[in-house]
């Protein structure tokens, strides 16, 4: 009897600490910011809409850059100060959020990447109005805000007739790299492709077998550089993807992948026959537009029609739908039987060549993969859709990044908003600027009490100081070389703060440089959607969303009859039932909803 | 016979006399009660949500009364009148060839000799029941690819397209790969039904039979059915009352936009316009969907319990 009681009395107390354990309650002393428990002034929480993005640690409390940040003490009784990151379930993301809002359980500090508008918000009492705080705390941020138009427009919101600061935005020193992009085979150009003007084969290959980027050649195009730049060039390319697959034997290998619904909503190569997305979009003149009626559209399925018929484009690419747009049929294409695919850096280089066991990708050995720009139309359609620049890509339109906003809780609960703001300030000076992008010097590392850098082969911390051309830092050996995601570790990205691009020397090799200049050449003007700081009131945007979600349901079902040739594109009436169809789903008074916010926020006006 | 009838009638028991003896039954009856309540009664206040253009953070009562506006937006989208047909055919496939298939099988069950195997093969009829349903799903979706084993054999013995027949627009593919899926995933479990149904039918019929000269078919077809026909009707009726409106998630993980002409119900239909990726989730409209089929449910088990009345005497209420 007396056995099972104290099993039953360890039992209890197991469970007891662990769930103050579950709770926070008995965290790990480390340093200073650490002991301080939620009931203290400093003690925040913060709602971030995705994990840390990194394999290294499940908790964002234990990212080294945070941790150095906390190590310091801020405000007028310079406190220190300790973040408790809430990360809501994948997917789930707005429903936490929501949550969140009903339950009145806010975090002190909330990430604003799909929190409604901040004046919203403020008129609901969620958040708090931090024109006081910035004025006193945060003379850095307010530099920023004094500066740059575009986060002033994110940040300050006229409540009333007068001015308040609501939001804490990020700011962008560049446009950012983007992670996806059209990559296609270059060393079968080289291989079984001929210069179009001389005739004679190309030549080229790696310099360095080590070096998955160091690739030379002398491949010329037929619009007469050495990028493929239109339409023309693609298929001049599709010709070649043929013979290679001929050659090889790759009888289930195709020229192009296409994403299952035959379009992205977001525009993507759409926008390469005349601009624009088969969605909404702002034209060059500032209107709201919908693409689904377009010339741009109809010539693009033109092209696919086209395509499909000769056998370039994948002939099941309506079946491939639980695939990533980033990531169709990926087997095949780390099996390397694609010619020309939207795809991620990953792939780039020889990445998907299996050195380790060359039997696994047989047909990518020797491979080469480079990333091509948005191609434009110069072969289908009436002369509007033709040489116009795409101008609904991927890459992004704007300087300023998400806004962060302290909540009414942090005030009801006694928190120290000053000390907060002057720790957020931090971030926008050129050192924490660094710690956020960067990561941490081995000094500051040291002084973090983290042994992660130590853990990670980072004894010399992440960057050196340099001074060439643009550049002020340039990553360790061991960080640049990483192909994993130690780049995203070691600083603090989900701050709010300035995002160094330019200064940043990361390494990169021409080849792969080049590839990241290609997917980012024509910056996204025209789509709205995404672009951080431009927030459609809840109405207006659950109205908009309704309509886009009907139009969707309706092209998704029905654009591939277009492409797989069962509806003719071109005829006159086809093309006229399938505008009356989307007409039906109301697009008009969408178009008049976002007209407002385009002006307000000054998106594309002439 | 009156007087008879009389006899075996309960005699009528007032109800705090009743309770004073027997209130251990009624204590048991309260976790019911309460889950019943809670759980499948309350929760149908949410039935205002398809009246409303129901906004999570205004709740129940301040949201916006739309009135039929959700109904109206439901039955005038384009692709409606493809989605009722579909779960109707649907709707009758699981109702005829899927509803006869766990009876056939508890049957042929009853007539096998070895216990033992009896016993396994109940057994293992019921594993696919317990196995999740995207990975049935998955199962089915690389059987069925163009290289997938029964794409290979069925292009082989009978010359069918070698392609992936999940993704054949023409009818009754979609239609024969979703009812063969339900029946492999469900012949077990629900013969479980009948199987107990039938071992409550008299030994001594079988063996009076038996002794007539009765062989096994004619003993089940002229005994072991005929017993467990108020089953039968009880699970078809209930079956008809659900066939409308459940096991349709299934679609979602096998469908894809060339066969929505075939797949699309009124399930996907409405999830696709409430919830699509990356949009307003429009609870109202599901609510209005999902009373829509409610009712639609309730019609068809009401019709089919009437009709089973007549026709064969027996029904469930």
């Amino acid at each position: 009897m007396k056995g099972s009681r104290r099993v039953i009395l360890g039992l209890a107390g197991l469970s007891m600490a662990a769930t103050l354990g579950g709770c926070g309650i008995l965290r790990g002393a480390g340093n200073t910011a650490t002991d301080l428990n939620p009931e203290d002034d400093t003690y925040y929480t913060m709602w971030i809409h995705s994990g840390p993005g990194s394999s290294y640690y499940t908790e964002y409390e234990d990212n080294p850059a945070i941790k150095y940040a906390e190590t310091m003490t801020w405000g007028d009784e310079g406190k220190s100060i300790f973040i408790d990151f809430v990360i809501p379930p994948a997917n789930k993301e707005p429903d936490d959020l929501q949550n969140m809002y009903i339950n009145g359980n806010l975090t002190h500090i909330l990430d604003g990447v799909i929190c409604d508008s901040a004046d919203i918000m403020y008129s609901n009492n969620r958040i708090i109005d931090l024109t006081e705080y910035v004025n006193q705390y945060m003379p850095n941020y307010k530099k920023v805000l004094d500066t740059v138009e575009d986060v002033r427009k994110s940040a300050v919101f006229n409540i009333d007739g007068e001015e308040k600061i609501l939001g804490i935005v990020t700011v962008n020193e560049s446009y950012m790299d983007v992670n996806f992009g059209y990559e296609y085979r270059r060393d079968w150009i080289v291989k079984y492709g001929s210069n179009p003007q001389t005739g004679a084969a190309f030549t080229g290959g790696y310099t360095d077998e080590n070096d998955p980027d160091s690739w030379e050649d002398d491949v010329v195009f037929p619009s007469g550089g050495s990028d493929p730049v239109y339409i023309s060039d693609w298929e001049w390319m599709f010709g070649i993807f043929e013979t290679a697959m001929e050659d090889m034997g790759i009888d289930d290998g195709y020229c192009i992948s296409m994403y299952y619904p035959g379009y992205m909503w977001s525009g993507g190569l759409c926008s390469s026959f005349g601009g624009g997305t088969p969605m909404f979009y702002a034209n060059d003149q500032g209107q709201a537009c919908f693409g689904g009626v377009s010339d741009s559209f109809r010539t693009y399925l033109e092209c696919l029609s086209a395509w499909y018929e000769k056998g370039w484009l994948d002939k099941t690419f309506d079946q491939k739908t639980s695939d990533a747009h980033y990531a169709i049929d990926s087997a095949k294409i780390h099996q390397g039987k694609i010619g020309i695919w939207y795809g991620q850096q990953s792939t780039l280089g020889n990445r998907i060549y299996n050195r380790n066991d060359p039997s696994q990708t047989p047909l990518a050995e020797g491979i080469f993969v480079a990333g091509a720009p948005m191609p434009i139309n110069d072969v289908y359609g009436p002369e509007e859709c033709r040489n116009v620049i795409p101008d609904c890509t991927a890459a992004g339109v704007s300087m300023r990044g998400n806004p962060v906003y302290i909540t009414t809780k942090a005030v009801e609960e006694g928190k120290d908003i000053g000390a907060l703001c002057a720790f957020l300030d931090y971030f926008y000076t050129e050192e924490g600027a660094v710690v956020k992008t960067v990561g941490l010097t081995r000094e500051q590392a040291q002084a973090s009490g983290s042994d992660f850098y130590e853990k990670n082969g980072l004894t010399e911390g992440a960057y050196t100081n340099v001074s060439e051309g643009d550049y002020r830092y340039r990553l360790t050996d061991t960080l640049a070389k990483d192909g994993g995601n130690l780049k995203i570790a070691v600083c603090a990205g989900k701050m709010p703060g300035i995002e160094l691009v330019n200064s940043v020397d990361r390494c990169q090799s021409a080849s792969f440089r080049a590839s990241m200049d290609a997917w980012i050449k024509y910056p996204n003007i025209g789509l709205w959607n995404g672009t951080p700081g431009f927030i459609i009131e809840e109405e207006d945007n659950k109205a908009i969303e309704k309509i886009r979600t009907k139009l969707l349901n309706y092209m998704d079902a029905h654009t591939m009859e277009f492409i797989k040739g069962q509806k003719d594109v071109t005829d006159d009436k086809t093309w006229e039932d399938w505008c009356t169809m989307l007409r039906k789903q109301n697009y008009e008074k969408a178009l008049g909803l976002v007209q407002p916010y385009l002006e307000k926020y000054d998106f594309r006006q002439p | 016979m009156a007087k008879k009838d009389k006899l075996f009638q309960t005699p009528k028991v007032p109800w705090k006399k009743d309770f004073k003896t027997n209130w251990g039954v009624y204590l048991m009856f309260i976790p019911i009660f309460l889950y019943t309540l809670v759980l499948h009664y309350v929760p149908m206040f949410g039935i205002v949500m398809a009246f409303e253009d129901y906004d999570i953070n205004k709740g129940y009562f301040k949201s916006p009364w739309v009135g039929m506006a959700n109904f109206v937006e439901l039955f005038s989208g384009s692709d409606f009148p493809r989605a009722i047909f579909n779960t109707v055919v649907i709707a009758l496939l699981k109702c005829t060839v899927g509803f006869v298939m766990p009876i056939l099988f508890a049957c042929l069950l009853s007539l096998l000799r070895s216990k033992k195997y009896k016993r396994t093969v109940q057994t293992s009829s019921y594993l696919p029941n317990f196995v999740a349903a995207v990975i049935v799903c998955f199962l089915v979706q690389e059987f069925v690819k163009q290289d997938g084993p029964i794409t290979l054999l069925l292009h082989h013995l009978f010359g069918v397209e070698n392609s992936n027949l999940l993704a054949d627009p023409n009818p009754p593919t979609f239609w024969i790969i979703y009812l063969v899926m339900g029946i492999w995933q469900g012949i077990g479990w629900g013969s479980i039904m009948y199987v107990a149904a039938i071992a409550t039918v008299s030994g001594d019929l079988h063996e009076a039979a038996a002794i007539d000269g009765a062989t096994r078919l004619q003993r089940l077809t002229k005994i072991t059915i005929p017993c467990i026909m108020p089953t039968i009707v009880m699970m078809f009726v209930l079956g008809i009352g659900t066939s409308f409106a459940a096991g349709y998630d299934n679609i979602l993980l096998l469908y894809m936009p060339t066969t929505y002409p075939v797949a699309d119900t009124i399930y996907t239909y409405t999830y696709r316009l409430a919830f699509a990726a990356g949009g307003a989730r429009d609870y109202s409209l599901s609510a209005a969907s999902g009373l829509f089929q409610s009712i639609v449910g309730t019609i068809l088990l009401m019709g089919s319990n009437y009709m089973s009345k007549k026709a064969s005497g027996s029904s469930l209420f």
